[in-house]
């Protein structure tokens, strides 16, 4: 756009083809939350699955889910609702133009997030020893009922997403801490904040309906 | 500021409220988990889930301040979820005639239970190609009449690519118009 | 009806900034738009000579010189699969729609100019895995991948489906920019009710694009591990259900059928009104019916299942629900033919393709309507009939509105005209070709040639042979076309701007657009489709009467 005069009175994060900040801004967030609900269709596809093979193997998804390990499953809920909190505060403290405040809660996130990482890494590491997997990769003896490893299947095919949407907003989380230390962002700007932060809610949201529906079965 | 963006006179406390309230619904969904209400159980859980998730959307995500057409993205991605999952177990819930319909995959039990001694695969897995070859040749005996031959084609040599797993040897025989169906 | 003193503007979107750098990294939608429309034109022709091919082969009962059956299934998954995910779906949204929907909004560019570039990368990303497993192999499962046989054929899937993964994520972000640039950038006065027609049929698609494709992103990752890991979700070796497969697959296909078929009903809504010379009749039908069509497009897709062993009950509520697409469909046509009426209807060429989409998309949808119906179709299914029926919808329906618009703003686009003469004979021979490769598969259908075949039986032949010759009918017009389209380019008349008369924002800018689209931001006059009190005199200049033009 360096083709554009730039108007005096036009900030250099307001694109050409807006007449104000307050366009470009709505236009970024109902940007998102479309995509957010592109989202919501992606998990919705393994949800279904998920919904399927529970509707017809209920003995199975009770007896394989007792192998999960509930305490790990429920400190991790704890750190992404924790971690949802500070993404909140950090944009408390950007609209009030406190930079400090925002990177400490960003940080605190990232923090948050990587434990929930950490956690998931030894629990699917010990998932991987003990052959609770997928498919023909499965080779655990200790559950009886039909088709256990489709069980295994789906939880990896639904966490392993979740775990990678963790990464990707890890990144995101990492380019507006940057982008706060540097000063872009101020109360009067702080569009890819708000953004990263929808994006954050979204996946504990997910996470929320994923814990019942793996560790809390009956 | 216009009034666009009220959500700087949100306070703090809302937030935090959220917090707690979040925490002590975590506490008590996995509380009632110990019990046993039967089929109760998933509701519950659901319904816990479905609380926490609206007081994300509502107050973390600022959806209960914004625009409605933000929420009304949201709620038409989550009704289309509804949708397709509703539509798609009126069939695997009822499967078979309209007077004997029943729940149930195409086939229940695994066949790869029965091909692979599970005990054995601990040890490196076994060597699943040895079933292959009757299972193909029952596939091709349905088609010997090849004038049409198109999908005819389809290999018939039980070579099967080393990436694939040993289990799915079963099906390496068949041929397209064995798979249900064809799509429009 | 070309302006009397037509200029061509020094500068424009095609040369400033000047400079292939400048192109390969534009922000511009027209320039984007245009590079789509070349990657598109260039996987068009891969996939028409690859369904010339298989017409060849058909000409007679034996295998030709195709040695197996495997060729032939790679040929016929080939040309599906670059068919549907690479020329349809982005032809009319990401190619026309990005450079008209812009101006027609009177604005700018769109919402998100940078994901608009990034749409464009990815879908080229996406077309390389596709190449890369033609070259690696090709498929032969069909379009459809189904399992379980994509699950254990030795083709190469993995790269095919990896592929059609990356080109969703290009869907998607076209649909995304679209609908936000829609609500938020339309010109002040430029109210919902007021936006031309093409704009609600890309706004219908988006809402598509939106919701379905993720679906088949998933469906393609799930797929993808099937293969890798074996996870067993649609593996019935392993305890899966195929059927469920079919479930994924067609809850995003079904409505992808829409994101092919809306934004060329958008495009006729267009041309039916400028080239009958008289205002769209029933504008709100027209508008809301797309979005119906978009609603009821997610509660069809069973009626692609009848013969798998879906259950009895969901076969007859996925048959029921499926006429509930003739309703908005059928409200369309209606009002087109209803503007058509009395009207002064000028025979150029895109409302010569006008006419052919009229046609080709009512035999196309009544047959669908056949098809819909569970007794029939049980009868019906995985025959020729169903292959002809969807021609008709694909090609007599969306390819045809896809010429109707590449004629209709090949003057906006480039600033020159092309040979109307030679327009009209592509038109007839793309017209007789195509039904004469078509209808005949109709009967072939109803007469039990199965689909997917590449030898039959004796008594087939004289169709078949037929329809072979149809199709070299057919390839003719279009290489015609490619020729007077090329040659334009060089030796058209300039174009003007209003070369047709036409009353909607993008034809009141120069021809070809400046790279900002206006000088000045257009302003509400008049509505887009008032022909009975707005008339374009051969200076371009706007007339307007006291009182509506009694017709």
């Amino acid at each position: 756009m360096s083709t554009v005069a730039q108007d005096a009175s036009h900030p250099e994060y307001l694109a050409h083809h807006f007449s104000d900040i307050e366009q470009q801004k709505e236009s970024a967030k109902l940007g998102m939350w479309i995509f957010l609900a592109t989202e919501i269709l992606t998990f919705g596809g393994l949800f279904c699955a998920y919904a399927v093979f529970r509707a017809w193997f209920p003995e199975m998804f009770h007896d394989a889910h007792k192998v999960l390990d509930l305490r790990l499953g429920t400190i991790n809920t704890i750190v992404l609702i924790a971690s949802s909190f500070t993404v909140v505060y950090a944009i408390y403290c950007i609209q009030r133009n406190n930079r400090t405040g925002t990177v400490i809660n960003l940080a605190l996130t990232l923090l948050f997030a990587a434990t929930f990482m950490v956690i998931k890494y030894f629990e699917y590491s010990h998932k991987i020893h003990v052959g609770q997997l997928p498919g023909h990769f499965y080779f655990y003896d200790g559950l009886e009922g039909t088709n256990p490893h489709l069980f295994f299947g789906i939880y990896f095919a639904m966490t392993g997403l979740h775990g990678v949407h963790v990464l990707i907003g890890m990144g995101l989380i990492t380019w507006v801490m940057i982008g706060t230390l540097k000063g872009r962002f101020s109360s009067e700007y702080y569009v890819p904040v708000e953004m990263v932060g929808l994006f954050w809610h979204l996946v504990d949201m997910v996470w929320i309906f994923l814990f019942p529906l793996f560790y809390l079965i009956g | 500021m216009s009034q666009h963006t009220h959500e700087h006179h949100i306070p703090l406390w809302v937030f935090v409220n959220v917090f707690l309230a979040l925490i002590v619904l975590t506490g008590i969904t996995v509380w009632v988990s110990t019990f046993d209400f039967g089929p109760l159980n998933l509701v519950i859980a659901m319904a816990v889930a479905t609380v926490k998730a609206t007081l994300v959307g509502l107050f973390f995500m600022h959806l209960y301040y914004d625009n409605k057409m933000y929420m009304f993205v949201f709620i038409l991605g989550v009704l289309f979820v509804g949708v397709f999952i509703t539509l798609t177990m009126y069939d695997t819930m009822r499967r078979g005639d309209l007077d004997d319909a029943k729940a149930g995959p195409i086939q229940t039990q695994a066949a790869f239970y029965d091909s692979l001694d599970i005990r054995a695969a601990k040890f490196g897995h076994g060597d699943g190609h040895g079933t292959t070859g009757e299972h193909g040749s029952t596939a091709t005996t349905e088609h010997e009449d090849t004038t049409h031959a198109g999908t005819d084609a389809v290999p018939h040599d039980t070579t099967i690519d080393s990436t694939q797993p040993a289990g799915m040897d079963s099906t390496a025989g068949h041929s397209p118009e064995e798979t249900p169906a064809e799509g429009h | 009806m070309s302006t009397a003193t037509a200029t061509f503007p020094q500068k424009h979107y095609l040369n400033d900034p000047p400079g292939l750098k400048s192109w390969l990294f534009t922000l511009d939608h027209k320039r984007i738009g245009l590079m789509y429309f070349f990657a598109i034109m260039f996987f068009f022709t891969i996939g028409g000579i690859l369904a010339m091919l298989i017409r060849l082969e058909l000409l007679t009962p034996q295998g030709d010189f195709f040695q197996s059956g495997d060729t032939y299934n790679q040929m016929f998954t080939l040309h599906g699969a670059i068919m549907i995910f690479l020329f349809i779906i982005p032809s009319i949204p990401a190619a026309l729609g990005n450079f008209v929907l812009p101006l027609m909004l009177g604005a700018k560019d769109v919402a998100f100019p940078r994901l608009n570039l990034a749409s464009f990368y990815i879908y080229v990303v996406g077309s390389i895995f596709c190449i890369y497993s033609i070259v690696t192999g090709a498929v032969d499962t069909g379009w459809t991948f189904y399992t379980p046989y994509s699950t254990s054929t030795t083709t190469s899937v993995v790269s095919m489906t990896s592929g059609v993964f990356v080109l969703g994520f290009s869907s998607i972000l076209t649909g995304l920019n679209f609908i936000v640039t829609v609500h938020k950038l339309r010109a002040p006065g430029l109210t919902w009710f007021k936006l031309p027609l093409f704009v609600w049929g890309l706004y219908a698609t988006a809402i598509i694009q939106i919701l379905a494709t993720p679906v088949l992103a998933i469906t393609l990752l799930l797929l993808i591990l099937e293969r890798t890991l074996g996870i067993g979700i649609f593996d019935p070796a392993l305890g899966g259900d195929p059927v469920l497969y079919q479930h994924f697959f067609w809850f995003y296909s079904h409505p992808a059928v829409y994101i092919m078929i809306l934004p060329g009903m958008g495009i006729i809504s267009e041309t039916v009104s400028v080239f009958s010379h008289k205002k769209i009749f029933g504008y709100k039908f027209i508008a809301f019916s797309s979005l119906g069509i978009a609603f009821v497009s997610f509660l069809v897709w069973g009626h692609h299942m009848f013969t798998s062993g879906q259950s009895e009950l969901a076969a007859m509520i996925f048959s029921f629900l499926t006429f509930f697409v003739g309703i908005p469909s059928g409200i369309k046509v209606f009002n087109w033919v209803t503007t058509m009426y009395k009207g002064n209807i000028s025979l150029e060429a895109p409302m010569l393709y006008t006419l052919s989409f009229l046609f080709l998309f009512c035999i196309g949808g009544f047959t669908g309507i056949f098809l819909g119906a569970l007794s029939v179709d049980v009868h019906l299914h995985d025959t020729y009939f169903v292959v002809a029926h969807f021609h008709y919808v694909m090609m007599g329906g969306t390819v045809m509105a896809f010429l109707a618009g590449v004629h209709y703003w090949w003057p906006k686009i480039w600033g020159r005209m092309y040979s109307e003469f030679w327009a009209a004979i592509a038109a007839f021979l793309i017209f007789v070709g195509f039904n004469m490769t078509f209808f005949t598969q109709f009967v072939l259908g109803s007469q039990g040639m199965p689909r997917r075949y590449y030898t039959y039986l004796d008594q087939y032949q004289p169709l078949h042979g037929f329809s072979s010759i149809g199709s070299w009918v057919l390839g003719l017009g279009f290489l015609i076309m490619a020729f007077y389209l090329v040659g334009s380019l060089f030796k058209g008349k300039i174009a003007g701007n209003n070369p047709w008369g036409a009353l909607s924002w993008e034809w009141s800018t120069t021809s070809p657009p400046p790279h900002h689209n206006f000088e000045t931001v257009p302003e509400m006059t008049h509505g887009f489709y008032d022909y009975d009190t707005v008339l374009v005199n051969e200076h371009g200049e706007k007339v307007y009467k006291e009182e509506p033009v009694s017709v």
